[in-house]
This record gives structure tokens, C-alpha cells and sequence, in this order.
């Protein structure tokens, strides 16, 4: 090997890591994989290096935060939003109407912005989890596998009346730690992810609310995907996709409708 | 709570203890709460989560754990410099039984023997996923930084779990082939 060879590799063999998380511009890219293709060694290198990637990712110890955890931070936060209640009870008899109003807005805003469903609907939303049940049955056939298998009804909703639109499937899914019904669907060919959940302590409320066709209906957004949840008859519904505001209007009306 | 899996198991590669780590997450979600006004909405929820649980640990913990750390010092003066990179990289077959035998416990206790900056860089982005950027923002430092803390991790890391695995008879330390040695220049920047 000459010494120019040897220092281009020791050059190289530096960003073995950043080519492997894929963290490389194009150009770069190109240009190690150019050297990757001419140099046996540092193929060597990147392959070792991405089975150790790949083993520790496998083998990564995953605890679960335990049920006594979770039970004490929903308690630490439920004693955080006490005072302020009650303070706003005082509030409310002691100071000028006008400026408790303005205190009951304040209050409202801070205590619901966001919903944890969405961030975890979006997540899946993302990725792309294999289909368990084929849609091409129809809805009613998807709806009779998930009867005993989830402990609510899953009533696909129909989410579009005018355009091309089609359930692909559905599969199980969670939403935090219960189980949900997830389907998918083809509209114009954009993925839509509805995820079916039992609602009952599920805390689906935003910042953004609408009611649409008589049913409060919250809005999210999370990495540039639009969020739309919604309650019927205790079940919930989470309806992710990139498609606009605009669109997503129209999906729920189209849902919510009966 | 989507993320409180998440949060928990990086607190207790954090503090490597499970009463710690609970309360750790606990002060995490709580101070999330009382800041969310200050959460950008569209921006990456997990990684804000993340940087709180950091700045948690960094102010509240740390010393805790260092303190408790002590006794473990020795095993890490013992820590090579990394020159020896290329005896790593070189092993074929042995190092592939080793790494298609990983167990989580391992990995558990290897991680424990990496550096709190170097192990953070690797768990952030080996087992939550998150891009250099994040990991920039998380850490409080520049990506390039991030690179070389996570380069160095990641050898040390695998240099703990091959010790063990020599220690447990897995790999004979004998089965490390070197490669022939280049010169010095074998990569390490930090």
C-alpha cells in the first residue's frame, strides 16, 4: 500500500460512523463509497462496524418504565394543576370579572396544548408496520377480525365520499400502553393511518378544537403530519397523514358523518 | 406519557439505578409540564423531552452519582487509548460470533463501563434514534463534538463487551487477529 493510500484510508476510516448513521451529504456520500468500492480494507471496516451497530441496536437493553412510575407522575402533575384551580376559584370571587376571565383563559391554554396521542400516532404513522388484515374484503370483514381481538368495536370509519379512496388493511397497534385497532388507508394515493382506541382516560385534547358535524374534534401536528382526534361513543379516533388542514376538515367531516 | 419507556430506560443507563432513574424521569416530566409554554409546537417533542432530562440529571444527579461512581474509577483508568481501533476492526470470525451473541445484559453492562459523555452519545444515537443534530441539542455541544464522542463510545463500548466476552470464554483473546499496522494515523480525533 502506498503512503498516499494509506493516509486517504486513515482519513476515511474516521468517518466510517457518520457514512453508517447515515449523516453523510450526497456528495460526501459519494465520494466514500467511491473509495468503499476500491478499497477492501475499509469495506472490512464499515461492515464490521455496521454488525455492531446493528447488534447493539438489536441486543439494547429496553426497560419499561414501571406501572408505579407512570402512577406517580400522573399524580405529581394532577398536584401541579390543583393549586391553580383553586387559586382560580379564589381568583374568580376576589378580583374584577374582567381579569378573571382573562386568568380561566390563561389557565385553560397552559393546561391543555398537546396531546401524547398524537406524538405516538404520528410515530407509527411513520414507519411502515406490516398489514395483519387485507382491506380488500371491505370494511365489514376488517371490522369482524379485530371482534375478538381488541375489547371495543373497530368501526372502520368511511373517510371519504368523492375521491379514490380505499381501506389497504389494518393491524394491532398501541397508543401508549393500550391497545388500539390501526387501519390504513390509500386516499389518492397518500397513506392515512386511523388509529382505533378504547377513549376512556385518554387524554386527546389540544390547543386547536373544532366541532365538527356536533363532535369535538382536536387538532395536533407533529413533524409536518396533521393530527385529527376525535370521541364516538366512547371508542377514539386518531387520524394522521401529511395532507393539508384543508384536507383533513374534510376527512373528519366525512367520518364523523353518519 | 408516550415517551416515559424511553425516558426511563436512558435515565437508568444515566444513573444506573433504578430508584434514580424514577426519580429522575419523575423531575424530567414534571419540569416538561411546567415548561411546555416554552415547547415549540412542529418541533421534535422527544428530543425536548431528552434535553430536560439531561439538564435534570446534569444538575440534580450527577454529583449524586459520581459520588457514588468513585469505586469504579480504577476500571476506567484502565481504558486503552483507542490506538488499538484496528485490532477491533480486524477480527473476522471471531468478532462475529461475539456480535451475533449480544444479550441485552451485556450491552447493559458494557454501556456501564463507558464515560457518562462518550455512553450518552451512543445511547442517543444507537438506541434512541436520534439524528447528530438532536444529539447537538440534547448534549449542549457542537455536532462535531457529538462525532467524536460517539466514535469513541462506540470502541469503548465494543472493547467492554469483547473484554467480557474473553472473560466469559466466548472469544479467546488469542482469536483478535491484528491487521498489519498502518501507521498512527488510525482515525481517533477527540
Amino acid at each position: 500500500m502506498s503512503g498516499k493510500e494509506a493516509l486517504r484510508c486513515a482519513g476515511i476510516s474516521r468517518f466510517v460512523d457518520t457514512y453508517l448513521d447515515g449523516e453523510f451529504a450526497e456528495t460526501d456520500r459519494a465520494e466514500f463509497e467511491a473509495h468503499l468500492g476500491d478499497c477492501e480494507m475499509c469495506r472490512g471496516k464499515v461492515r464490521v462496524q455496521a454488525e455492531w451497530k446493528q447488534a447493539i441496536k438489536a441486543a439494547a437493553p429496553r426497560e419499561q418504565a414501571p406501572a408505579a412510575l407512570r402512577n406517580r407522575v400522573a399524580r405529581s402533575i394532577a398536584r401541579e394543576s390543583k393549586p391553580m384551580l383553586s387559586w382560580r376559584a379564589w381568583a374568580v370571587r376576589a378580583m374584577p370579572a374582567a381579569a378573571a376571565v382573562g386568568l380561566v383563559a390563561t389557565f385553560m391554554i397552559s393546561k391543555v396544548q398537546w396531546s401524547p396521542v398524537a406524538a405516538d400516532v404520528v410515530a407509527k404513522h411513520q414507519k411502515m408496520m406490516p398489514i395483519e388484515v387485507s382491506g380488500s374484503g371491505g370494511s365489514d370483514s376488517v371490522r369482524k377480525w379485530y371482534a375478538d381481538k381488541v375489547d371495543f368495536p373497530v368501526r372502520p370509519p368511511q373517510l371519504c365520499r368523492q375521491q379514490a379512496c380505499s381501506l389497504r388493511g389494518g393491524r394491532l397497534a398501541s397508543i401508549g400502553d393500550k391497545q388500539a385497532a390501526y387501519l390504513v388507508y390509500d386516499i389518492n394515493g397518500d397513506k392515512v393511518s386511523v388509529f382505533i382506541f378504547d377513549a376512556s382516560d385518554m387524554p386527546i385534547e389540544t390547543r386547536r378544537k373544532a366541532v365538527i358535524g356536533n363532535r369535538e374534534v382536536y387538532f395536533d401536528q407533529e413533524h409536518g403530519y396533521n393530527v385529527a382526534l376525535f370521541r364516538d361513543r366512547g371508542v377514539g379516533y386518531a387520524i394522521a397523514s401529511d395532507l393539508d388542514q384543508e384536507q383533513m376538515v374534510k376527512l373528519v367531516s366525512s367520518a364523523v358523518s353518519p | 406519557m408516550g415517551h416515559l419507556d424511553s425516558l426511563y430506560a436512558t435515565g437508568l443507563r444515566m444513573t444506573r439505578d433504578p430508584r434514580d432513574a424514577e426519580d429522575l424521569v419523575q423531575d424530567t416530566m414534571l419540569t416538561a409540564y411546567r415548561f411546555f409554554h416554552r415547547f415549540e409546537p412542529g418541533t421534535n417533542c422527544k428530543a425536548w423531552l431528552f434535553k430536560i432530562l439531561t439538564n435534570t440529571f446534569i444538575n440534580k444527579y450527577r454529583k449524586k452519582v459520581r459520588e457514588r461512581e468513585v469505586r469504579d474509577v480504577i476500571d476506567q483508568e484502565e481504558m486503552p487509548s483507542l490506538m488499538s481501533e484496528d485490532v477491533a476492526v480486524a477480527s473476522r470470525d471471531p468478532e462475529g460470533l461475539l456480535v451475533g451473541n449480544l444479550l441485552s445484559d451485556d450491552v447493559k453492562r458494557a454501556l456501564e463501563q463507558v464515560p457518562y459523555d462518550y455512553r450518552m452519545a451512543v445511547v442517543l444515537c444507537d438506541l434512541q434514534d436520534f439524528s447528530y443534530k438532536e444529539i447537538a441539542d440534547i448534549m449542549d455541544c457542537p455536532v462535531g463534538t457529538v462525532m467524536s464522542r460517539l466514535h469513541r463510545g462506540r470502541r469503548l463500548l465494543q472493547k467492554a463487551l469483547r473484554d467480557y466476552a474473553v472473560r466469559q470464554g466466548i472469544v479467546k483473546a488469542g482469536d483478535v487477529i491484528e491487521f498489519p499496522k498502518k501507521n498512527t494515523t488510525s482515525g481517533e480525533q477527540s
